[in-house]
């Protein structure tokens, strides 16, 4: 088949020119029909499963948007004294975390981890703020005191759960690992600040997070120092 | 002291750029197709590729994350072919592709091989394509030689195809003798049209005898890349500039320069960097002025010391310290507004002639053509890329506006010259070309 306005010949399976979009001239010499290959396979639609990666995120947007503008005047109408409209908007953004990081993403268990916790961390210190201050004897320092050390041992136990199950990818993940749980040292940091009353869980955290980097370094120490070498070259 | 092969290695320097630019629409991609002349069996084909890959530790790799840069950690995943995906050139991520950087599909009598750029450049993926094809042809029982042109199965791998290249000919220069400013351009004419609202790329293919088009060269006195982009810089003023823009800034060709020709290396990674060619869209368009200025740039830029000195500059970059110890999602952000506004900002297009994929002469027989594309962009929406095979050149056009007037102007030019030109598409711009 050939494009008598630009002169070429079209060589994959067509009726129009590729380049002029005109149609195509049927060689008048030609006995018998002539079927030209494809070039490339048939279009499809867009893969369905990123369409429903993106409209879910959207819709979750578009719900927890109009929840949190709807609250914003029943808050005022009905409890003028307390702004717990902004516990719905923590709560909404908690939300968007939780699908966009954690459940959606192809993120690593260590960061699904931390986020996870820094989303939970906002809630409760957003109720700490709003609620709890209203109260005759107001307390702020029990998001400190339970709230943190109980999220970061909750954190330490699952990425080490996961990585004594997850001996295949040890490599993968031991990073992570070491990263939240010495991250539970935070607390008894605090405590050691005074910023922590009541030092219970933070001890308990501590030493959860101490037995899991022992666990970590007892089971790899070779792997460690290799995943050590290549997370921080430079 | 001999030492075993590492599960993982650092990216190179010219590799080191391109994860950070990844983002959703678009990744720095090339594809390496060969056209057989048979239909291709995907059996024999993915038993090829489980072959091949154990021949280039190079390639069976995953990208992975570090604090301060990006690295390659050995992947066993299993490395599947897939059936061609209509999308062009689609993303190579994580999920579609196991962890590879590379992904090998097909269709009909075409072997199609897509490379994310930080694993190699063209050169270094040729070999690997190379023998992929004769490790194919082989398992159907052909009777082909490799005549020392290809990395055989069983072969031995040596350190010098893992090399850094760039590190191996980077010399240590004051700062002030640095290139930077030589490196960062002036800002350059941005071809505009509708962007494709999907995925995927414009892909027009114009195959030719490769002699009809050196004997226009040769009349020309010219090379083929200086002729080519002449045409490429005049299609696009006729199209896009002459009677329409009247202050465009110059037309800004991104040309890529295989450094083993100058440096001798047989690195398997990338070693290439890119001369930069730039034309008045109100003063030099004229054929014979741009093949003139074609060569003088590309020739300026093919000097070993200014080379050398190009290197230098990149490696410099790449050692400081206050570079090397921002952590990566710093630097990602970094690289990425640094792109914006110095990189594409500077770039009307990228030409990128492949040169001669050599195979062996019993191969020949069963291979008909190849071809060659890169991805383009939003802001660079058109590429064109060249490949010789089988006395056949394929001159490609990547797009991602659907207008085609460029291409039009440019074959239009080739028919005039004399070249006959059999064209192929995906016609990714119409709904039903059928």
């Amino acid at each position: 088949m050939r494009c008598k306005y630009c002169n070429i010949q079209v060589t994959c399976e067509s009726k129009i020119c590729p380049l002029c979009h005109e149609k195509l001239h049927i060689p008048e010499n030609l006995d018998m029909p002539y079927e030209a290959p494809k070039a490339y396979p048939d279009k499809q639609k867009t893969s369905i499963r990123n369409k429903r990666k993106f409209s879910i995120t959207k819709l979750y947007i578009s719900i927890a948007l109009t929840l949190f503008i709807l609250s914003i005047p029943i808050n005022l109408l009905t409890t003028p004294h307390l702004y717990w409209f902004a516990i719905v908007g923590i709560l909404a953004i908690y939300g968007f975390i939780l699908i966009a990081n954690t459940i959606l993403s192809n993120n690593g268990i260590g960061i699904k981890i931390f986020w996870q916790g820094v989303g939970i961390l906002a809630v409760l210190l957003a109720v700490n703020y709003l609620i709890d201050k209203q109260a005759p004897q107001y307390s702020a320092t029990w998001v400190w005191d339970y709230g943190l050390p109980a999220i970061l041992i909750v954190a330490s136990i699952t990425t080490g759960i996961y990585t004594a199950i997850a001996l295949k990818y040890w490599s993968g993940v031991v990073i992570d690992t070491l990263i939240i749980s010495a991250l539970g040292y935070l607390p008894i940091i605090l405590y050691a600040c005074k910023v922590i009353v009541h030092p219970v869980l933070a001890i308990v955290s501590t030493c959860v997070s101490t037995v899991i980097i022992i666990f970590c370094c007892l089971l790899g120490k070779k792997t460690l120092i290799s995943e050590l070498k290549k997370k921080f070259h430079v | 002291m001999a030492k075993s092969l590492e599960t993982w290695s650092k990216l190179d320097n010219s590799a080191k750029i391109y994860p950070m630019l990844v983002n959703k629409k678009s990744q720095n991609i090339f594809r390496l197709s060969v056209n057989l002349k048979k239909e291709v069996d995907a059996e024999v084909l993915q038993e090829a590729l489980s072959l091949t890959i154990g021949r280039f530790p190079g390639y069976q790799v995953r990208l992975m994350k570090g604090v301060f840069w990006y690295y390659f950690d050995q992947n066993n995943s299993k490395l599947s072919v897939y059936p061609l995906d209509p999308v062009s050139i689609k993303k190579i991520t994580d999920k579609n592709c196991n962890g590879y950087c590379f992904r090998v599909s097909y269709f009909k009598n075409q072997i199609v091989c897509d490379f994310f750029h930080a694993i190699c450049d063209a050169t270094g993926a040729s070999e690997f394509v190379k023998s992929l094809v004769y490790t194919y042809l082989n398992l159907l029982g052909y009777d082909v030689y490799s005549d020392q042109k290809i990395l055989t199965v069983g072969s031995p791998v040596t350190t010098e195809e893992l090399e850094d290249a760039f590190l191996k000919n980077y010399k240590r220069v004051p700062l002030s003798k640095l290139k930077i400013k030589e490196l960062q351009g002036k800002k350059a004419y941005h071809i505009n049209g509708i962007l494709f609202d999907n995925a995927g790329n414009g892909i027009i293919h114009m195959y030719c005898d490769v002699k009809q088009l050196l004997n226009v060269c040769h009349a020309k006195g010219c090379t083929m890349t200086e002729y080519l982009g002449a045409l490429f810089m005049l299609s696009i003023y006729e199209s896009k500039i002459k009677d329409k823009v009247d202050d465009a800034n110059d037309i800004q060709l991104f040309v890529p320069i295989n450094l083993r020709k100058i440096f001798p290396s047989k690195t398997l990674r990338n070693f290439s960097l890119f001369s930069r060619v730039g034309a008045n869209p109100y003063e030099d368009m004229e054929l014979d002025k741009l093949i003139e200025i074609m060569h003088a740039n590309i020739s300026r830029d093919l000097n070993k010391d200014r080379l050398r000195d190009k290197i230098s500059t990149t490696v410099w970059a790449e050692k400081f310290f206050l570079v090397r110890f921002i952590p990566l999602f710093l630097k990602r952000i970094f690289f990425n507004f640094s792109n914006t506004f110095w990189g594409k900002a500077k770039k009307t297009a990228t030409l990128s002639n492949f040169g001669v994929l050599d195979l062996p002469d019993s191969m020949k027989e069963y291979v008909d053509s190849a071809s060659f594309s890169i991805t383009s962009n939003a802001t660079t929406p058109l590429s064109l890329s060249v490949i010789t095979c089988n006395d056949k050149a394929c001159i490609t056009f990547t797009r991602r506006i659907t207008d085609t007037d460029i291409e039009r102007l440019f074959a239009k030019r080739l028919s005039e010259d004399g070249i006959d030109l059999q064209v192929t598409s995906n016609f990714w711009e119409v709904d039903n070309a059928l």
